[in-house]
């Protein structure tokens, strides 16, 4: 993320910590919310800031996050949203892959990990380590797993329904289960690599993700 | 109290009505509709009006540490905001006096 948005977003941290604990769960439910909409980093934390102000305010002269907000805090949020610049097709992209990439680290640097595990065991003779077609499967699975859970998280940030959480939980345990099955059940190879390359590809990953980082808000 | 399909068109117009008087806040704001007989409006009410309002450049808004309290985000009219609030009050009036005119032939209201 860009430097303004990280300084604003100390900012907002800080600012948040004024508030009670009850004010602050309410506070975080709208971040949250605001989080899954198309509006970019830098408009998130305006506004954020803004609301945050505006309870501590509320607060300092006894009034709850309802009376300073109203009832209804997503329509009060869908009402901001309709306010503020979205973002471009192109900037909606660079942000979701921007946002891909750390979890696609994490899944290459386990990947290696367990190659360089099984080669130092005497599983695998080279470092020349297989890609199976469960692996490439699993790994989108749990991808696409983990954009689910962000894009539930964030649009249901109201909804408090127990039966609700766990529905959604067992979905997304189902689909991370399965990603794992996957990853064994299907030994075909499709292609070898060595894992220096691989390696280094991760490092290249990571990178991308830092310089998308940067620039992208 | 007034219904809030019937407040929709005309608050904005208030709301700068209100800024023009002088540099003011969402609170103050919401205040003073109350003062002035609009019924309860939340600052949740105000705050997306005001965000339009700042989007199309009809005020300004800064932060400003307050006299005696936190910091506050103070708003005040642009040209473009004076020029809008004249006409929302033409455009007001004319349909003030116009429902008046009707209601004065309708016996019983």
């Amino acid at each position: 993320m860009s430097r303004r948005v990280k300084e604003m977003l100390k900012e907002n941290n800080e600012l948040q910590e004024q508030l009670s604990d009850v004010e602050k769960k309410v506070l975080t439910d709208i971040v949250v919310y605001l989080r899954g909409v198309p509006v970019s980093a830098y408009e998130q934390e305006r506004v954020r800031r803004d609301i945050t102000q505006m309870l501590i305010d509320g607060e300092k002269r006894g009034n709850s996050a309802r009376e300073v907000i109203g009832e209804d805090y997503r329509g009060f949020c869908d009402s901001i949203v309709d306010e503020i610049p979205h973002m471009s097709r192109k900037e909606k992209l660079l942000v979701s892959v921007r946002d891909a990439l750390p979890a696609l680290t994490v899944l290459l640097v386990i990947w290696c990990a367990g190659k360089l595990a099984e080669v130092l065991s005497g599983i695998l003779p080279s470092f020349n380590c297989p890609v199976t077609l469960g692996n490439l499967l699993g790994g989108i699975l749990l991808l696409a797993g983990v954009e689910g859970l962000i894009m539930l998280l964030t649009k249901y940030a109201f909804e408090s329904s127990r039966s609700f959480h766990v529905k959604w939980g067992i979905v997304l345990a189902a689909v991370f289960v399965a990603a794992v099955c996957v990853n064994y059940l299907i030994p075909y190879k499709v292609f070898r690599i060595h894992l220096g390359l691989a390696a280094v590809l991760t490092l290249a990953v990571f990178i991308v993700y830092r310089i998308l980082d940067a620039r992208v808000d | 109290m007034i219904p809030s399909q019937m407040l929709k068109g005309t608050l904005e117009g208030c709301i700068l009505a209100i800024i023009s008087k002088e540099e003011t806040y969402g609170y103050e704001i919401s205040r003073q509709l109350q003062e002035y007989g609009f019924g309860s409006i939340t600052e949740g009410t105000i705050y997306p009006l005001l965000l339009r309002l700042e989007k199309n450049e009809l005020v300004t808004a800064v932060y400003r540490q307050s006299e005696l309290g936190p910091k506050r985000k103070y708003y005040s009219l642009t040209d473009k905001g004076i020029t809008e609030l004249g006409q929302f009050a033409d455009n007001y009036r004319e349909m003030s006096a116009a429902v008046e005119r009707l209601f004065h032939d309708v016996e019983g209201i």
